[in-house]
């Protein structure tokens, strides 16, 4: 009952006018932030902190909580309409978002991540509070071999799902372990694979900018080869019959919400999981268990809903 | 023969081979004690690239094309950006970010995609101050300058 007591007393506090408005604050600003490509929720806090100093504490870390699911989302956003994650939680909203968005979808794309990640949020959010304490146990007891068996399950669910031709699966796999590597060893402390002696290799190859390389460079190319063929950003009109529309819409893959979301939660009571394997675990998932798996990645709605919700329950 | 996936899968087989050469720098084998050496995940990796990548080259190979890949023009196109976007790239640490962002901007605005003189350079000059003031003045994240510091300095003395 300790629980339920203390979690009055932060709704008490959560709801007053004040806070309110500056979890719409926080989320204004965190969407745009995540909008833009290269600055994810992470790089969003940073940018804020100083705020801390002005504001009380309590309302500061709701400012910063606000701030953190504003830019999630806003890396949705930039994933469907422009077909660049936001940051690196939201590449696999890409795979399907993107696709719907330039078969004219991109309103149902939107408000699909939105209510996905809303779901996928508030399960987390419930479940974490009544097991928080025998959680924390199981977490701490997840070691390097369990956490090496976690990405080695992840893995192998790219080769199983990634599309016909299973060796551009394994090679793309390879080549981003590999580039993974560049720059000093963690164990010796000795550099390798510093190519030309090339002195920014020394710090290795940052996740943003290959994100960006693969898929910001990427996007723009695809578009110069298709000039002409109208291959622009996507504007999604949202009406209120849209959003209505659409929830009901995301809400006929309540199968698929409710495992991403258990799966995000799982995930994410783990140390160092982190959002993305969580959100790509998830989509994989999606496909297997899909009765149309072929649909994936040509605008599947289901597609769209399993990472958003995956992330947000983490 | 798919042409461009052959090539592709060539020039991944190259990298993983060259991968596999400079890893040899560092212990690739099992160092008694210790574990594995700090070659021995880029060695491996790099082998597992350039196998698969040989398995793609074959199949590329001996596939039947069914169309062609790129139009002369688009490639034209493509070729002509991707140089853009490295030489702004090598040109960053040198003449500064700004230089070369704006260089960017204003060759890939005007002569290639052929807008107005008033959009060219009002999109530049806006992107330029955005990033000034985004990156400089408020996240506090300096950008390369290159030559151009010393012409920042009384910038710095007014937003600092």
């Amino acid at each position: 009952m300790d629980t339920l007591s203390l979690l009055a007393q932060g709704f008490g506090t959560s709801l007053l006018p004040l806070n309110l408005l500056i979890v719409v604050l926080g989320v204004l600003a965190g969407i745009f932030i995540g909008a833009l490509p290269g600055l994810g929720p992470v790089n969003g806090v940073a940018i804020v902190l100083p705020m801390t100093f002005i504001v009380p504490p309590v309302s500061a870390m709701i400012f910063l909580a606000a701030l953190y699911y504003g830019a999630m989302y806003g890396g949705a956003l930039s994933s469907i309409l422009l077909g660049m994650p936001g940051d690196s939680a939201a590449v696999a909203t890409t795979f399907d978002g993107r696709p719907m968005a330039m078969n004219g979808q991109a309103g149902l794309a939107v408000i699909g991540a939105a209510t996905a990640s809303f779901v996928g949020g508030t399960v987390a959010i419930v479940l974490f509070t009544l097991f928080a304490v025998p959680l924390s146990e199981f977490a701490l007891a997840f070691g390097p071999a369990e956490e090496f068996a976690l990405v080695l399950m992840a893995f192998s669910t790219f080769v199983a799902l990634g599309g016909e031709d299973v060796f551009k699966t394994i090679a793309m796999i390879a080549f981003g372990l590999v580039l993974s590597t560049v720059g000093l060893d963690l164990i010796s402390g000795q550099p390798r694979l510093v190519f030309f002696d090339l002195p920014g290799l020394y710090a290795g190859i940052g996740f943003l900018v290959i994100a960006i390389g693969v898929y910001g460079v990427g996007e723009l190319l695809w578009t110069v080869e298709q000039k002409g063929h109208g291959g622009q950003p996507v504007q999604a009109k949202v009406g209120f019959m849209d959003i209505l529309r659409g929830m009901r819409e995301v809400f006929r893959s309540w199968r698929t919400m409710s495992f991403s979301s258990m799966l995000g939660f799982f995930v994410g009571t783990l140390p160092a999981a982190g959002a993305t394997p969580a959100a790509l675990m998830s989509y994989g998932m999606a496909k297997s268990l899909s009765k149309k798996p072929d649909s994936f990645g040509k605008g599947n709605i289901e597609g769209v809903v399993a990472p958003e919700t995956a992330w947000a329950g983490w | 023969m798919l042409r461009a996936e052959s090539l592709i899968a060539l020039s991944l087989m190259g990298f993983g081979l060259a991968c596999m050469w400079y890893a040899t720098a560092l212990p690739i084998g099992w160092t008694e004690g210790q574990g594995p050496g700090g070659g021995a995940f880029p060695f491996w990796l790099g082998a597992v690239l350039a196998v698969v990548s040989a398995i793609t080259f074959v199949r590329a190979v001996l596939a039947h094309a069914p169309q062609k890949f790129f139009q002369t023009s688009t490639l034209r196109d493509v070729f002509l950006i991707t140089l853009a976007l490295v030489l702004t790239a090598i040109a960053m640490p040198i003449l500064g970010a700004y230089i070369a962002i704006g260089a960017f901007m204003i060759w890939y605005l005007r002569p290639f995609a052929k807008h107005g003189w008033r959009l060219t350079l009002s999109l530049t000059v806006g992107t330029l101050l955005t990033m000034f003031f985004f990156f400089e003045v408020t996240a506090k994240a300096l950008l390369p300058k290159g030559i151009t510091e010393p012409l920042f300095i009384p910038l710095y003395a007014i937003f600092f």
